[in-house]
């Protein structure tokens, strides 16, 4: 490798109006993306946390109650958004960021940030890794193509290569300044930027440095992936307009047509159960209402548990036993229900990992959310989190209640802020890259060999490069 | 030396691009991606369409148990509570009553996904629910979502204009990257009628292509043709407008004279700004201008509960004053059971919940509009609202489908709420000893739902895009050929 070779690649690049302008606009809507989105997250965010300190001041001052109707009136778990989302948005404009805690009930995570929108905010809905995916294909093959195929056109080529010890050399070069420029303009301002934000936010810590860092080494072997590709087919073609046209076509087919393809695939080879037939095992199998019928059953459940033969001589209060034994009856129900629909999600995002071999921009697709720690699995812990913080606290609300049998007489056992404030605060704690990492392995793998096909293609061609 | 006529020069090329591999490539590509698309939007719509069937289905096994359970407790033994008793006029009002929503598919639904992978189009009905609609919604995986549907709108509106690019890019240059240029502009022809018939030539194959593919993906998705005949005509016209855009577009940019690079770069840069950017930009006024935070109206909604909860008695005890056959039974209130007063609380909550809600709709309807207005400025947005409208997928029919399940819960309240406080006044005699409270014993007087359509023509939804449009490939045209001229140099 030259530095000064490079050096003057770059400058000739640079020098290039007409792409460089693609080049800069694609830098600038990168960065346009990423402050726009940074803006709405940190509005969310603090919208969160506002709604969330309320919630909490209301659990704990609402008053001498019923411990189970303090389990129905429970609280909301709001999800804060990932330190870099604001880089990669991933799932999360499609996922609820609040979810009622209520007794009986595993609610579904409503409120989602794209819930309502329109077409507009659809289309746009592009964010800063989106668009290097997507668009940076196009701009790297117009790089190479302005580097090689138009300098073999002018007939600038013929003169280097006459002054070139190494044909490879120069190939190499151009490759490098192509690469470095793109990585420049394009990902190392995204990722720095992002990282300013995730700071701003208070969310800057060991884990979201090493996530950026693996990001920014991702992005940079796609770009490299790119860079490689553009070049093995500008050296391949003895002109300008097949290079062209394989070029502009890959790109098509690698950057809109694949990712989308196989996500859709996908969702059709591993579809998941409808949410209607979801809703209606759990409320067959785990309502929180029951039948007067169904009571005597759960009755007599208690009592043969217990050892006694009425409802006055049990130990504890024959309501709350009742309602404990729906709730953890409930809980292996959600568990099996909502838990296996929620595997089944997970694997869909498998599969698709498995299909994004066919591109690499289909490959980034899968990586990019998993390392910004925006993809359902890192959601998922969301749910599960928020969902063991609901079983803790509506099982320590009918403890209260079995804990002080009246079975049956009036008033109902009540109790206050000694119990409420017994329950801590909900805090969403997101996994570290190493708790998800396995996840990571085969579309990491799928970049690699993509790089290294797309190298050894350059490599091959280039000894074979004419004027 | 004679000029050649336009109709030669159009039939030569024309008979040409019938030869190019590169053209039926890329309307083959074309065509598999609106199959692609067209069968993976009916395959969503035929899942939520068995979804509304088996929800349906529920509803009636609902009943069906709620009666038999009726005439079980018609029969003496220990009186049930009222809150597990669906002959409890005020028990079934809150834990029985099971009333839908459904959103009808629409015949030509396939033609794009529109909102309905991110939008409910089945609603249970509960009475105290404030404004009658929830944020619950049908799971899509969000995967999907993020990435993006590959939808037969997608492909029209993104994918077409793509393969146009290529192909005006590069048959449109050939004659000027093979250096032939300069030996047709020493010919007595004119630059307007060589280029014309060229991209005529181009049009003549290209949009029958298009049009035979969208018909091909509508049939192969099983649209109903005869019950889609207006929407699909729509759609063609739609299509093919959009097609002379960007076909009008490449004739500017090939009115240059540059080289396949340059001509195909120019056009894809259009396309970014246009599928990309633009939207970007306009959306990004939205963002950056405050808008209420989803998240608030859980704010609103629990401190209004609280406020409600804590002052029930005086809720109640307003209403019964403004009532005629409830004045004078305010010593009744203390006794009324969780639901009967839910009956008086959840009009006196949405009054609490009003400016919020009021807020909410005025944000979401805003967005609407700015996305509506921004059509003028975004062809791909244009074609992908009215392609969403033709298939009944748009936002404005699921903002109508929201006010009538709002409708259609104030109807449920107008029939079911005077018959639970009729029992405060003057309840119905209790037959001696049976398990019942046998106030409410027929379940055929509640309404259903019937989603109502508006009927805008489907000529008329496409008319203001496709005109535009057309009109817009006119200027562009009438443009280049005005200030088209042989190149100078070559």
């Amino acid at each position: 490798m030259n530095a000064s070779l490079i050096r003057y690649e770059l400058l000739l690049l640079w020098r290039d109006r007409g792409t460089c302008t693609a080049l800069l606009a694609l830098g600038a809507l990168v960065i346009l993306a990423l402050t726009v989105s940074a803006v709405q997250l940190s509005r969310s965010d603090a919208a969160r946390a506002e709604v969330a300190q309320a919630e909490r001041e209301r659990w704990l001052g609402q008053g001498e109650k019923d411990p189970h109707s303090a389990a129905h009136y429970s609280v909301y778990a709001f999800k804060p958004a990932p330190a870099l989302a604001a880089l990669e948005q991933g799932v999360e404009p499609f996922v609820g960021q609040a979810i009622w805690l209520e007794a009986h009930a595993q609610n579904d995570a409503l409120y989602r940030p794209q819930g309502d929108a329109s077409a507009l905010q659809r289309m746009a809905r592009i964010g800063p890794a989106g668009l290097i995916i997507g668009f940076a294909p196009l701009v790297a093959f117009l790089l190479t193509f302005a580097t090689l195929a138009q300098e073999r056109e002018r007939g600038t080529l013929r003169l280097s290569l006459g002054t070139a010890v190494n044909v490879r050399r120069i190939v190499s070069a151009k490759a490098w300044a192509c690469w470095l420029l793109l990585l420049i303009v394009l990902v190392v301002p995204a990722v720095v930027l992002s990282l300013i934000f995730a700071g701003v936010g208070g969310k800057l810590s060991g884990d979201v440095l090493l996530r950026a860092l693996v990001w920014l080494l991702v992005a940079a072997m796609y770009l490299g992936v790119l860079t490689a590709l553009g070049m093995a087919v500008c050296v391949r073609s003895s002109n300008a307009r097949p290079a062209l046209t394989v070029l502009f076509g890959a790109w098509i087919v690698m950057a809109l047509l694949v990712p989308r393809w196989t996500s859709t695939a996908a969702n059709s080879i591993a579809s998941l159960p409808s949410s209607q037939s979801v809703r209606q095992t759990l409320t067959e199998e785990a309502s929180g209402y029951w039948s007067a019928e169904q009571g005597q059953q759960q009755l007599a459940q208690l009592l043969q548990r217990h050892g006694v033969s009425s409802r006055e001589e049990l130990p504890v209060d024959a309501r709350g036993a009742e309602l404990d034994l729906v709730e953890r009856h409930s809980h292996q129900v959600f568990d099996r229900v909502l838990g296996g629909f929620h595997d089944q999600v997970i694997a869909q995002d498998r599969l698709y990992a498995q299909l994004a071999w066919l591109s690499p921009a289909a490959v980034l697709q899968a990586l990019s959310p998993a390392l910004a720690g925006t993809n359902f699995q890192h959601h998922r812990f969301f749910i599960d989190g928020a969902e063991q913080y609901r079983r803790a606290l509506v099982n320590r609300m009918n403890e209260d209640v079995m804990a002080h049998p009246l079975n049956g007489d009036q008033p109902r056992h009540t109790n206050d802020i000694g119990l409420w404030s017994q329950i801590p605060p909900f805090e969403h704690l997101p996994p570290s890259l190493g708790q998800t990492g396995a996840s990571l392995s085969a579309p990491l793998v799928a970049l690699l060999v993509w790089l290294a096909a797309a190298l050894a293609l350059l490599v091959r061609f280039s000894a074979r490069l004419k004027p | 030396m004679s000029a050649a006529k336009f109709s030669a020069m159009y039939g030569w090329e024309l008979r040409r691009n019938v030869r190019s591999t590169l053209v039926w490539s890329v309307l083959l590509i074309l065509c598999a991606s609106f199959v692609f698309g067209a069968l993976s939007s009916s395959r969503l719509h035929a899942e939520r369409e068995q979804a509304q069937q088996r929800a349906w289905a529920e509803q009636q096994d609902w009943y069906a148990d709620l009666q038999r359970r009726a005439k079980e407790y018609a029969q003496p033994g220990p009186q049930v509570p009222y809150w597990q008793d669906p002959t409890n006029v005020a028990g079934f009002s809150r834990y029985f009553l099971f009333a839908q929503a459904f959103k009808p598919v629409q015949a030509a639904a396939p033609l794009a996904l529109g909102v309905a992978d991110l939008a409910p189009d089945r609603l249970r009905v509960r009475l105290e629910t404030p404004f009658a609609v929830t944020p619950t919604y049908d799971f899509e995986h969000p995967r999907l979502l993020a990435v993006g549907q590959f939808d037969l709108a997608f492909a029209v509106a993104y994918l077409l204009p793509v393969g146009l690019i290529l192909i005006v890019g590069l048959a449109g240059t050939a004659e000027r990257d093979n250096g032939v240029l300069r030996l047709i502009a020493s010919q007595p022809v004119s630059p307007v009628r060589w280029l014309g018939a060229k991209v005529a030539a181009l049009a003549t194959l290209s949009i029958p292509g298009v049009l035979l593919g969208l018909l091909l993906a509508l049939g192969v998705a099983g649209v109903p043709f005869d019950a889609a005949a207006a929407q699909i005509g729509a759609a063609l016209l739609l299509a093919t407008a959009y097609a002379v855009l960007w076909l009008a577009l490449g004739f500017v940019v090939l009115s240059y004279w540059s080289g396949a690079a340059g001509a195909i770069g120019a056009l894809a840069a259009i396309w970014g700004m246009w599928c990309v950017g633009m939207p970007m930009l306009a959306d990004s006024v939205t963002t950056l201008r405050a808008v209420p935070q989803s998240v608030m109206q859980i704010d609103a909604l629990r401190a209004a509960t609280d406020e409600v909860d804590g002052n029930t008695r005086a809720v109640i005890e307003t209403a019964f004053k403004q009532r005629d056959d409830l004045r004078g039974h305010e010593s009744k209130i203390a006794g009324l059971d969780y639901s009967t007063r839910w009956t008086f609380l959840a009009p006196a909550l949405e009054e609490r919940l009003e400016s919020t809600h009021q807020q909410h709709e005025q944000s979401r309807e805003a967005g609407a509009r700015w996305s509506a207005n921004m059509t003028w400025l975004v062809p791909a947005l244009a074609v992908l609202s009215d392609m969403a409208v033709l298939a009944g997928t748009d936002i404005e029919r699921h903002l109508r489908y929201e006010q009538q399940v709002r409708d259609y819960q104030l109807q449920l309240r107008d029939v079911i709420y005077p018959r639970v406080q009729q029992e405060i006044v003057s309840p119905t005699p209790q037959p001696a000893g049976v398990q019942g409270r046998m106030n409410l014993l027929d379940y055929d007087f509640i309404p259903t739902f019937q989603m109502q359509e508006s009927a805008s023509p489907a000529l008329a939804v496409v008319a203001r895009s496709a005109g535009l449009h057309l009109l817009l490939a006119l200027v562009l045209m009438g443009w280049a050929c005005a200030r088209l001229r042989w190149p100078q140099q070559l």
